[in-house]
């Protein structure tokens, strides 16, 4: 299985799955719709996650404890 | 009364107007109901029209100026909303089947400061589906006053096409990704995404907390001002609003455009979604800004290729963390598009929803940091023109929504008031939008450098749909 169709395959579960969440039974068109937004969301998770965040991420002011009064 | 067709003053001009009581709120309301009805028939730009509440409004408004009473620059001065603010007794929709029956008990904050500054409210204006990605056959496609047979743009579709055509003086519309600022561009019109903070969000349908941002539409950057004026500040319902309590929209004013320090942004969009006789009009706004500023650069956003996956993750997993009780209640009732970006959203995982927060953190210390060379931005608000109206549904596909956003979204992640104003035409004669960006709570330099293009390249108004034959463009339930 090549690293695109391993993702499709992926993205098909995936959405499946979401659809589930609510109780929501897709077509077959719909689901293959679906699935090509979750194949760009995986594709969108690569990209995010390939960037170089600086050393003091998060910044203090996201520290809960920085966020107390 | 001294002008028998008052709609087509500036807000402004209309303020002078009536506080010098040669226009009366009635007279200038009941002319906007007029052409409301004559003319929205081809444009479809109200979901609602509230003209018994608009003449209420407007006797009382004139009855407390024949009493000395003037609240200020919206005294009497008739408005449309999107149908996305909730307004106590009046049905707000959010262009969706789901919500068709919905009228609020209270009204949304920047409704009732737009109440207490004496506003008359005309009605409620059509609207992408929840502010999202498609508009839904039951309300059908606002349409562009420039070309009747062209879309306005989302999602504040209906405040764009309301404005420019001339039926109220000014709207508020909600950008998420640009959905004030791409329909002002795409109409002729002033649009502004006020500082992140800068005004309240309470009672207003979200669409993500983390991006969406409340402003006004206009028809000049002078308006917009007066508009902003009535509807910025602290709020205690909206805690985003906090943060800018001693920040009101007016710090890091600049003082003189002779000195002003203007970066133009270096493409960073897909060439192929990009018209080039667009981006010769942009090019042309810019000449114009050269000849005004002290210094002209160019500059690079940095981290551009991650703006818009760091956007759509915010935006997908925010909206649908919000729809998910409706989605299980009311699926069929989303048009295909929007139920399906919600769907996708469900799927978000949350680490990849923590690092797009973490992305859009680094974004915005680095886009900040440029305003340290410079102290505006400027880039095309749209890459192209508004697509034909009988394919706004297609224009909501997910892959179109990408393409769209490119230029608009960087502002949505870092919270810095943009403003799309008016640059010129195209060829085919329709409007072109220049964004001007600034860094946090600089709203009034974007403006004051909107107001300076406007005055060296004034659009005219479009055709006067009033005077031509109907068009049934869609109508609401």
């Amino acid at each position: 299985m090549t690293a695109q169709s391993d993702r499709d395959f992926r993205a098909r579960e995936i959405a499946a799955a979401a659809a589930q969440q609510v109780g929501a039974t897709l077509d077959p068109d719909a689901l293959d719709r679906l699935a090509a937004l979750v194949a760009q969301g995986l594709a969108d998770a690569e990209v995010l996650f390939a960037v170089a965040l600086p050393p003091d991420d998060p910044p203090a002011a996201d520290r809960p404890q920085d966020a107390l009064p | 009364m001294t002008d028998p067709s008052p709609t087509r003053l500036s807000l402004a001009d209309l303020s002078r107007e009536i506080r010098a009581r040669r226009v009366s709120p009635v007279e200038v309301t009941r002319a906007c109901l007029e052409r409301i009805e004559r003319t929205d028939r081809r444009l479809n730009a109200f979901v609602t029209v509230t003209a018994d509440r608009a003449l209420d409004d407007a006797r009382r408004a004139e009855d407390e100026l024949m009493h000395g009473r003037w609240r200020g620059p919206l005294h009497g001065v008739p408005l449309a909303l999107k149908d996305i603010f909730a307004t106590a007794g009046i049905r707000t929709t959010c262009g969706s089947r789901v919500l068709r029956d919905w009228v609020p008990s209270t009204d949304a904050t920047v409704v009732r400061r737009l109440a207490e500054a004496g506003a008359v409210l005309l009605g409620k204006l059509n609207m992408s589906e929840f502010a999202f990605g498609g508009i839904h056959p039951d309300y059908g496609p606002p349409r562009n006053p420039w070309d009747p047979s062209r879309f306005t743009g989302g999602s504040s579709s209906g405040s764009a096409a309301a404005v420019a055509a001339g039926l109220c003086f000014g709207s508020l519309g909600t950008d998420t990704g640009g959905s004030i600022r791409g329909p002002a561009a795409h109409c002729g019109i002033v649009g502004l995404k006020p500082t992140y903070g800068a005004v309240s969000r309470a009672g207003v349908v979200p669409l993500s907390w983390s991006l969406d941002h409340v402003g006004p539409m206009a028809r000049t950057a002078e308006d917009a001002a007066i508009l902003l004026d009535a509807i910025a500040g602290p709020d205690p319902l909206d805690p985003t609003t906090r943060q800018t309590m001693a920040a009101p929209p007016s710090r890091g004013a600049v003082e003189r455009l002779d000195q002003l320090r203007v970066g133009v942004v270096a493409a960073f969009w897909d060439p192929q979604d990009a018209s080039p006789e667009f981006l010769n009009v942009v090019r042309g706004a810019v000449q114009v800004l050269e000849s005004v500023a002290g210094e002209v650069v160019e500059v690079s956003l940095p981290h551009a290729r991650e703006v818009v996956p760091a956007w759509w993750t915010l935006c997908l997993a925010e909206a649908a963390a919000y729809h998910r009780s409706f989605l299980r209640d009311h699926l069929p009732d989303y048009c295909a598009t929007v139920r399906e970006l919600l769907l996708a959203g469900l799927a978000v995982p949350a680490a990849q929803y923590v690092q797009a927060r973490r992305v859009q953190r680094l974004i915005t210390r680095q886009v900040g940091a440029l305003f340290e060379q410079v102290d505006v931005l400027v880039l095309p608000t749209m890459l192209r023109e508004a697509p034909p109206a009988e394919a706004a549904a297609a224009s909501g596909s997910w892959e179109a929504l990408r393409r769209r956003i490119q230029p608009v979204a960087p502002f949505n992640l870092t919270g810095m008031p943009a403003v799309s104003v008016p640059a010129g035409r195209t060829a085919s004669g329709l409007p072109v939008g220049l964004q001007v960006v600034g860094p946090h709570h600089a709203d009034r330099t974007v403006l004051a450098v909107a107001a300076a293009v406007q005055q060296a390249a004034p659009l005219p108004p479009p055709p006067d749909l009033a005077a031509e034959p109907t068009h049934n463009g869609g109508r609401a339930p």
